[in-house]
């Protein structure tokens, strides 16, 4: 993947500058039968206030991308065996687990799919903000504790905040839970905030909601949002740039018009004609064959040829580069033998 | 064959009585997880039901699905009055009648076979011999795509686009009038959804069976339906031909619902419409309009003291239960009077 350009994309603002730098990562699970790559050199880097959204489905390797970048990959059985996770230019694979405790939740903070489980459930809400407060924020002093939790509360939206944070989890409804999560990621004014799909267990006037609330949070503090995903209409609404990845390898990434307009790896192409769209009545929606490699399978080749309707020999003996520039924008990439010489 | 019979479902009501804790003291309180809901799915055809937990769409599948009683209002399959029928009869609406849920790794028995799950619907309700059986559930496999000798398999061999098609082979074993369809594709992979819909329509037109679909996924529902509903606080606000709603959604909650949709496209913006709050508890539903807190487009008093009725439109099949189309209307929707 190319690194980031340092014009603009129409050539009218300065990017802004990369906070998170992620080379070559690769992340693998050891179980009983086998090693399964679950991420496989995956490189990707992240704006200050900008929002990548990582498609893929279960088991691309999606989220343990996230868990690894945070250094909390599932033990024993996960370890990160190469690669480097530079934010700010400081590399956090090699940091002591003292140093990461102080960069998760203060530099970089996870919002997890479901808050029923990422709240603690004999603890009110104004317990576990102030908590957060404490760890994070030691600047603030204890006296004005109460007000912090209380303002960050309102500024995810809970009406009548002096009165939830005597409220334990199970008393709100999973809109609130998940708001007062995220009140709990800002708390550390973070400069990244990992979003593991956090809409997924939420209704849609709600999800609506907390779209909404993470964008105005965004705009109010620049914070760096990495949106985990499968579902392309959040990508859509939500994200500036995307990487697909598919069986643990980031198969196509770009400005999201770009990917949207001129999706270039097959496997895009395929998902993004496979969903249903609520603008238009489709006749027949084009539907991928097969399934995604089971994990630990060694394949050689391109992962996504067994599904592949243009798959040729080549593409089964040898994995395909990545190319770039192939929509005509040069941070557009895609690992596709079909765009060779193309760029 | 003769003609399929239509199922028709009227007034249907179901109250869950509830006691509240206040301290020591406990009161009694009712909620109305469905209340006042008509329609009809004419055979071979899909009814989609949308709308946000809570809503009364999976009681009313199970009122349906014979799995729970009624307060008042009744369900029909040509003549027979489900919950009005005993022995045969009744047994013959549960064969005709069968379903396939949304997670296929909790609806399939671990312990048992393909070929078992898929036969249970025969096994249990008429007789028949063990080859009709063979014959049938080899039939059914490869109707959804499966291979009959897939049936000597247990259901942890298969991935969850496979389970899915194995729960639908299940449901059409016995050769059923209606399947209900609770969010069949919410638990599957993106890349598995389309073969899994495309299957669902297949056989709809292979076999003239009629779909109730419980949805939460606008997209879904217009790809798979013919009509909608959408329901709010255990009622239905808003039911039409599915092209007719999405040109023209009329309640003020189907709005909301629509703007809050995901877009199929970063260039696609949709007026924002924000809905304040949450929808609030069933146990103690506001008076008049059940969505008069939280409606943008409020009138006045009458939403709050008189319920709207569902009214049809002039100029098509499309009604509505609000007091801003009242003048428009065309009159009473005919299948709740």
């Amino acid at each position: 993947m190319p690194r980031p350009a340092n014009e603009g994309h129409n050539g009218t603002a300065e990017p802004a500058e990369v906070i998170l730098d992620v080379r070559n990562l690769t992340t693998h699970l050891h179980t009983k039968r086998a090693v399964v790559k679950a991420v496989d050199g995956v490189s990707f880097y992240l704006r200050r206030g900008e929002t990548l959204g990582i498609v893929g489905e279960s088991g691309s390797g999606k989220s343990i991308t996230a868990l690894s970048i945070l250094r909390l990959e599932p033990r024993p059985a996960g370890r990160i065996v190469a690669g480097e996770v530079l934010f700010h230019g400081e590399d956090l694979l090699r940091k002591s687990p003292s140093e990461m405790r102080r960069i998760r939740g203060r530099k970089i903070s996870m919002i997890l799919q479901d808050p029923q489980t990422s709240l603690n459930p004999v603890f009110t809400i104004g317990n576990q903000l102030t908590e957060a407060f404490a760890i994070a924020r030691r600047e603030i002093a204890r006296a004005d504790l109460p007000r912090a939790v209380v303002d960050v509360l309102r500024r995810v939206n809970i009406a009548d905040p002096e009165r939830r944070v005597g409220a334990f989890p199970h008393q709100l409804s999973g809109g609130m839970k998940q708001r007062v999560v995220g009140a709990i990621a800002i708390s550390g004014e973070p400069d990244v905030v990992i979003a593991d799909e956090p809409t997924t267990s939420l209704d849609l006037t709600i999800q609506a909601q907390y779209l909404r609330l993470l964008k105005q949070l965004q705009e109010r503090t620049g914070v760096g949002i990495i949106f985990i995903t499968h579902d392309f209409g959040i990508v859509a609404k939500m994200c500036d740039r995307v990487a697909v990845m598919y069986a643990g390898k980031i198969v196509e990434h770009g400005p999201v018009r770009a990917i949207f307009n001129h999706p270039s790896h097959p496997y895009t192409q395929a998902l993004i004609a496979s969903v249903p769209k609520i603008e238009e009545r489709v006749e027949r929606l084009y539907a991928i064959a097969g399934h995604p490699p089971k994990p630990g399978s060694v394949i050689q080749g391109c992962r996504f040829a067994a599904r592949c309707t243009f798959a040729e020999d080549r593409c089964r003996r040898e994995a395909p580069l990545t190319f770039a520039g192939t929509s005509g924008h040069p941070e557009h990439t895609a690992d596709c033998w079909r765009l060779e010489g193309k760029a | 064959m003769t003609t399929r019979p239509t199922l028709r479902v009227e007034r249907l009501t179901r109250h869950f009585p509830v006691n509240l804790r206040r301290g020591l003291r406990t009161s009694r309180a009712i909620v109305k997880a469905v209340d006042d809901v008509s329609f009809e799915i004419p055979p071979g055809t899909t009814l989609a039901l949308v709308g946000e937990s809570g809503c009364g769409k999976t009681t009313t599948a199970k009122l349906i699905l014979a799995l729970d009683q009624p307060t008042r209002g009744s369900i029909l399959l040509g003549d027979t009055d489900v919950h009005n029928v005993t022995g045969e009869a009744y047994r013959r609406y549960r064969e005709q009648v069968q379903a396939v849920f949304q997670d296929p790794w909790s609806s399939l028995n671990p312990r048992m076979r393909v070929r078992e799950i898929v036969s249970e619907p025969l096994v249990v309700n008429r007789r028949r011999s063990r080859r009709e059986i063979r014959a049938r559930v080899a039939e059914v496999l490869e109707a959804v795509g499966l291979d009959a000798d897939h049936g000597d398999r247990f259901p942890h061999e298969f991935s969850g686009g496979q389970r899915q098609r194995i729960a639908l082979a299940s449901a059409l074993a016995s050769g059923p009038q209606l399947i209900v369809l609770d969010e069949p594709v919410s638990s599957l992979d993106v890349s598995i959804r389309a073969q899994t819909m495309n299957l669902f329509r297949d056989l709809q037109r292979q076999f003239g069976v009629s779909y109730l679909l419980i949805v939460h996924d606008l997209a879904v529902a217009r790809y798979m339906s013919d009509e909608i509903a959408v329901m709010y606080l255990g009622k239905i606000v808003e039911r039409a031909e599915t092209e007719t709603l999405f040109a023209n959604p009329t309640h003020p909650y189907t709005q909301a619902l629509f703007a809050a949709a995901l877009p199929g496209h970063p260039d696609v913006t949709r007026e924002e419409i924000v809905l304040e709050g949450e929808v609030p508890s069933p146990i103690d539903p506001p008076a008049g309009c059940p969505f008069h807190p939280r409606c943008p487009q409020k009138i006045g008093e009458i939403c709050e003291t008189r319920p709207p009725v569902l009214e049809r439109l002039v100029g098509g099949p499309h009604s509505v239960s609000c007091h801003l189309v009242g003048e428009a209307a065309a009159g009473p929707d005919t299948a709740t009077t």
